[in-house]
């Protein structure tokens, strides 16, 4: 009667992040892998991390097929450890390995498992604020996983000033570009949008160098915001001495996306309305009829898998460990 | 391993899985180590008031009672004169005021005249007023209303005429340096030396649970109050004495009891039920020109189908209130915006209240006739003075109540 619930087994370092620390580890009782993320305490200036404090209570609060999971929260030797499932790989990756083929299915399918997974946190009122191809992690069994919570906010004090500065740049919606601090889970959509752009490309979407150089990218591609598209838009912080880019015509997205179907832009154009108010929500964006049209989206278990060496180098660890 | 639920409901008030003596490696470096302690504790966020008291009697000594009364009173003054400063929100108030009571279950409340002479590093840490700091320094990580430590000390220690710059402090929090110490940080640094080693504490003691019992969505009580009564269809005026109860019942431990949106259900059927006709504002109020129906709104209210409140919660809620205003009337805020005496009924207000409660004798109110015996109480792991050196020898694996689901699994195949 001394076995305790809890027994992990901790082996190599696999990453490391702004305020953590990320092991591989193993539940021994269910022989299943785990990643441990060790949070460094006490070497900030102010205490545990933000990111760290929303981590554990936004994913405390989400259990979703495609949200990564939150399996236990422990202290030990005066550190904070978050136990998550293991996730081996992400989108990115897959997407800059020229030798993985993307079919259509494939794209649709990844889309479609992103789409599940925040609709799931805006049901729950939480806004992700820093979706990217690096944070969908992919399993072993193909399911893709909404990861990294640490810019994540609840919606309930709907009234306050928020920060524009939330999202990668690249993935970044024009109103937080323009500063707006007030800004709905419109600002997600737009950041699955680029992504969906991104996974047909194969290549980043709309790459700005800096700030200022992203309003410039992200309007070339998609036209100059306007009164007459966007209402009051000219009132936001950072609106000023743009220059004007037509909108691109349909054929124009047709050349740049030369393999998606008609159904697909009209998805990828309603994603990236530059007016939040008009963009697309979740619900809409997963009742789309792209998803109805063929071909269907390819079962997870068989979307392609980054063929690495990685694996077979966690195996010999793995097995390194258990013949001592 | 034992299983200690010392409630009959285990589903509703979750025990303390000790595994003090298994041989426990969540960081599994040491497989074949020796023994180290550990333990699992699933977040409680509410206690009984049976419960409450037992932890107080642990935490502060019969002579110290009046004093630590006192010094919550004029704590919350300081914690509110800083969020007023920093221009917080009130949820971040009331996140303060809930963690600085929550301290207070689990940790011994010292209030010493200060000593110069066993002046140690930890002092600092027994000092109130930083406990308080390191309150609402969690509370705006919490909140989302995120600031510097070093923003809110300045603040904080501008409100208590404190001389941050004075060196050698001994951590005893009072005006003045008090040279020639060993220690030779500024008190601001000792200051924050303590608050980083207090939130980590702190953080245990809230089981690293964030959501604290509702949900991520819930609001404050004084917010929550408000927008209840605009569901409600209730006046400015009405809404407003609703308001000041909320203000004044947030500082109760009520919060530690009950949660917030079944709290603020019961301050709105209080008012209700009393009627309040006269009620002064420094805003004049935008005059309400439709009659509006008390009775009709308190007839209509369902505790669960609208607000998703159990009714025993939010009666036990109902007379906690009006047992506050029997016996701290004066000391009320409610009361500056009341005139005295009650001009329908020509007595003092108080009797409005006792009137109302005798009114309420026979509702329906949790049954605590499980965790009323003291020997119950004490077998309760979780009701123990907390351990720190657990989280630093060994390990402390925190859950929320509603995962317990999983665990009881685990349990089941540990038994296997
Ligand atoms: N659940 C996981 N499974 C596998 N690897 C992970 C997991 N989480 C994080 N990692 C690895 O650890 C690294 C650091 O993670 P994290 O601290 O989240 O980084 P960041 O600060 O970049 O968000 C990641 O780049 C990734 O390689």
């Amino acid at each position: 009667m001394t076995t305790a619930p809890l027994k992990y087994s901790k082996s190599k370092k696999v990453g490391e992040g702004t305020y953590a620390v990320v092991y591989l580890g193993t539940q021994i009782s269910s022989n299943r892998k785990i990643a441990i993320k060790e949070i460094k305490t006490g070497m900030f200036k102010d205490g545990l991390d933000m990111s760290a404090i929303r981590e554990v209570k936004y994913l405390q609060e989400l259990k979703h097929p495609n949200v990564i999971e939150l399996v236990d929260v422990f202290s030990a030797t005066n550190n904070l450890n978050l136990v998550l499932e293991f996730l081996p790989c992400d989108l990115e990756v897959l997407i800059k390995d020229t030798s993985v083929v993307f079919k259509s299915a494939d794209i649709k399918s990844w889309l479609l498992m992103t789409l599940r997974g925040i609709h799931h946190c805006h049901r729950n009122f939480i806004l992700h604020r820093d979706l990217k191809p690096n944070n969908l992690l992919l399993a072993p069994d193909g399911q893709l996983k909404i990861a990294d919570f640490g810019l994540a906010r609840s919606l309930g004090n709907a009234n306050e000033d928020l920060t524009s500065n939330v999202v990668t740049r690249w993935y970044r919606a024009p109103e937080l570009l323009f500063g707006a601090k007030h800004y709905t889970p419109a600002v997600d959509m737009w950041s699955v949008g680029i992504i969906f752009a991104e996974l047909m490309l194969r290549t980043p979407y709309l790459p700005g160098k800096d700030d200022v150089d992203q309003l410039d990218v992200t309007f070339r591609a998609l036209g100059t915001p306007t009164e007459q598209i966007w209402p009051n838009v000219s009132m936001l912080p950072q609106y000023n001495a743009l220059r004007v880019y037509p909108p691109p015509s349909r054929q124009e997205l047709r050349n740049r996306f030369s393999a998606a179907t008609e159904k697909s832009l009209d998805l990828l154009i309603s994603m990236t309305q530059l007016d939040p108010s008009r963009r697309c929500d979740l619900t809409q964006a997963l009742l789309h009829e792209f998803f109805l049209e063929s071909p269907r989206p390819t079962e997870p278990e068989d979307l392609p898998k980054k063929k690495e060496k990685r694996v077979k180098e966690e195996d010999d660890e793995m097995n390194k460990r258990f013949k001592v | 391993m034992s299983v200690k639920t010392p409630n009959t409901h285990p589903g509703i008030s979750p025990g303390v899985v000790d595994s003090s003596k298994s041989n426990l490696t969540p960081n599994g470096s040491n497989l074949s180590g020796k023994p180290r302690p550990s333990v699992t504790q699933i977040s409680r966020p509410f206690f009984t008031s049976s419960e409450l008291s037992y932890l107080h009697s642990q935490t502060i000594a019969d002579s110290k009672k009046l004093v630590f009364t006192q010094r919550k009173h004029q704590i919350f003054q300081f914690v509110f004169q800083i969020v007023k400063a920093l221009k917080f929100p009130l949820r971040v108030l009331s996140t303060s005021m809930n963690y600085y009571q929550r301290f207070y279950l689990f940790n011994k409340f010292e209030d010493e005249e200060k000593d110069e002479s066993t002046s140690d590093d930890n002092e600092l840490e027994k000092d109130p007023y930083v406990v308080a700091l390191t309150c609402v320094f969690l509370a705006t990580k919490n909140e989302d209303c995120i600031k510097k430590l070093r923003d809110i000390q300045v603040v904080a220690n501008k409100i208590r005429d404190i001389d941050e710059t004075s060196k050698g402090h001994n951590g005893s929090g009072s005006n003045g340096a008090s040279g020639g110490s060993r220690n030779s940080d500024s008190l601001a640094e000792a200051q924050r030396k303590a608050i980083m080693s207090l939130e980590f504490k702190l953080l245990q003691l809230i089981k690293f649970d964030f959501i604290n019992g509702t949900v991520l969505t819930l609001d404050s009580i004084d917010s929550l109050t408000i927008q209840f009564c605009k569901k409600l269809g209730i006046n400015y005026k009405i809404s407003m004495f609703s308001w000041l109860i909320a203000f004044d019942i947030m500082s109760t431990p009520l919060c530690l009891m009950i949660p917030s949106h079944c709290i603020s259900l019961a301050i709105i059927i209080v008012t209700l039920n009393l009627k309040p006709s006269q009620i002064t504002t420094k805003f004049t109020p935008v005059e309400d020109l439709s009659e509006v129906n008390l009775e009709e709104i308190l007839e209509g209210i369902d505790c669960y189908e609208q607000f998703r409140c159990p009714e025993p919660l939010v009666n036990e809620a109902i007379i906690y209130i009006l047992d506050y205003y029997i016996h701290q009337m004066n000391y009320s805020i409610l009361n500056e915006y009341i005139p005295a005496i009650d001009e329908e009924t020509g007595k003092e207000q108080v009797f409005k209240f006792m009137e109302l409660k005798s009114r309420f004798n026979d509702l329906t109110k949790m049954n605590q006739k499980s965790c009323l015996k003291r020997q119950l109480l004490e077998s309760d792991e979780y009701l123990k003075v907390w351990d720190y050196s657990v989280a630093m020898k060994g390990s402390a694996r925190f859950m929320l109540s509603n995962k317990r689901r999983r665990f009881s699994e685990e349990i089941d195949l540990e038994a296997v």
